[in-house]
């Protein structure tokens, strides 16, 4: 009971012997410290070696500064052309965005634009749509044959494709029927020969190709079924299908082709229509408007780049 | 010019009158940077950025002691430079504190002889390895009171801590400095050993 006291107020009073040490103790506590003192050697000793520590570090020289730290009023009051500095690169910055904005819609407009030219301008030579055409068709066979079955939506977008060029030439044709039959465009090999077929279930005027020393067309016409399948549910007519199926055959047989387009003349020297005319002009103006916000862009852009370093400097 | 006059002037953004007041206290920051640090680098910086922030701050300043004012704003500068270093700790504390405190020169007596000084540089290491055990407020409150001289209601003030704080940190921090320099004894030259009474 006692021990435990006298052990409560040994180390109450070792926690007080630093503020005794510096008379920071009131007169009451400095009594008590002294009255423990008077028969506690720890204590004793404890002070002893605190005064010792307090004394070393007292003893610590000083050391140098090893600089100035006088302040530059530069740090601290920014110039004042700094700012104005900071709200030239804000706007160049909003400029150089929006001119960059402009250019993308521009540059989409052009490119939706020039992607449909070759529908808007109706008067074209057929030698080009007849090149074209199997081309195109040529590739869709390849895609129908390496992907055979299950890439239905692949063959749904290509016959899109198809379904474009197949309009252009019906319209070819229409042109044709008024215009007098000077020569067939396309030479016809006999290799393959077209028959009409009764139409098979899901297939709306298609024509069955027969080859003769081939087989391969098989393949081919399988795919061009396929074409034609994809082709019935879109919102094309019924009769506009089997046009289509029609027209769209030949371009894998050279044979059809000729079938097809042997009505198709060749028109002497095409002139060039007044609405062709102005869509050239146009393109042209929108052309020369790109190419000033491309240059708009670049010389912002840089502009921006060159304050930001001068900013970054200051 | 008194130290209100350029104190009132530094409010008015005057930097000249500012840097005076630098000059005067510039080493009192440094070394208590440098002490609580432990590295001359990390002393420096903070001292810096103190002075910068007190410039910043002066128009806040509600007259009081600039001392005491300027005193706080160093400890927390070096409370920064602390967060710092435990963020990124290069090495053992120890190790930091032999290795960077090596080219800060103390102030010495022209008479003073190489064996002296030799001695000195001794007892500096062992007394900053002592301090660098200490927890940041205890450091403080220690530099601040046996290596600056400040009371402790200056202590108080400086540091936004209670007299009574103030007292129980410095207490402890004595007693965990004088346990680091007893274990220590063996390599401190004799006349600076902690000795029985």
């Amino acid at each position: 009971m006692f021990d435990r006291l006298f052990k409560s107020e040994h180390q109450r009073v070792a926690e007080m012997l630093s503020a005794y040490l510096d008379g920071e103790l009131s007169p009451k506590e400095q009594a008590r410290v002294e009255k423990h003192l008077a028969q506690c050697a720890d204590c004793v000793q404890n002070l002893y070696t605190l005064r010792q520590t307090v004394a070393l570090l007292g003893q610590l020289p000083p050391v140098a500064v090893p600089r100035s730290f006088a302040i530059r009023p530069t740090p601290v009051a920014p110039r004042p052309g700094l700012f104005q500095m900071r709200r030239t690169y804000v706007y160049l910055r909003a400029a150089t965005a929006v001119a960059t904005i402009l250019l993308a819609v521009v540059l989409a407009g052009d490119a939706f634009f020039t992607g449909l030219t070759p529908y808007l301008v109706p008067a074209r030579a057929p030698e080009v749509i007849m090149r074209e055409a199997p081309v195109e068709k040529v590739e869709v066979q390849t895609v129908v044959v390496e992907k055979e079955v299950p890439a239905v939506v692949e063959v749904e977008k290509e016959v899109v494709v198809e379904k474009k060029v197949v309009e252009t030439i019906v319209v070819e044709k229409e042109v044709a029927a008024e215009a007098p039959i000077e020569a067939p465009v396309v030479e016809s090999k006999p290799a393959y020969s077209a028959t009409p077929s009764p139409a098979p279930a899901g297939r709306e005027g298609g024509l069955v190709l027969t080859p003769k020393p081939l087989p391969t067309p098989t393949r081919v016409a399988q795919g061009t079924e396929m074409a034609s399948a994809a082709v019935t549910p879109t919102t094309q007519p019924a009769d506009a299908i089997a046009t289509a199926g029609t027209v769209f055959t030949p371009t894998a047989m050279p044979t059809a082709v000729a079938e097809v387009l042997r009505p198709t003349p060749l028109p002497q020297g095409p002139a060039v229509p007044p609405a062709d005319r102005l869509g050239r002009l146009g393109l042209i103006l929108w052309r020369v408007v790109e190419a000033g916000l491309l240059s708009l862009v670049l010389v912002l852009a840089v502009a921006t780049l060159v304050v930001k370093r001068r900013q970054n400097i200051g | 010019m008194d130290e209100k006059a350029l104190i009132d002037a530094a409010r008015r953004g005057d930097v000249g009158s500012f840097n005076q007041l630098v000059l005067s206290y510039q080493s009192m920051a440094y070394n208590l940077a440098y002490r609580i640090l432990g590295d001359g680098d990390a002393a420096a910086d903070a001292t810096q950025d103190a002075f910068l922030s007190a410039f910043k701050a002066i128009g806040k300043f509600r007259g009081g002691s600039f001392k005491a004012w300027l005193l706080r704003i160093v400890t927390n500068a070096c409370y920064d430079q602390l967060r710092l270093k435990q963020r990124r700790p290069a090495t053992s504390l120890d190790a930091l504190l032999v290795l960077e405190s090596a080219p800060v020169q103390p102030l010495t007596d022209r008479g003073e002889l190489p064996e002296e000084y030799a001695v000195r540089q001794e007892l500096d290491r062992a007394i900053q390895v002592g301090i660098g055990t200490l927890p940041p407020e205890q450091r403080i409150a220690l530099v601040l009171s046996d290596v600056q001289g400040l009371s402790y209601r200056e202590i108080a003030e400086a540091t936004g801590a209670s007299l009574g704080t103030v007292k129980s940190r410095l207490s402890r921090a004595r007693g965990k400095l004088r346990d680091s320099l007893l274990e220590q004894r063996e390599l401190l030259p004799s006349q600076y050993r902690l000795r029985n009474e």
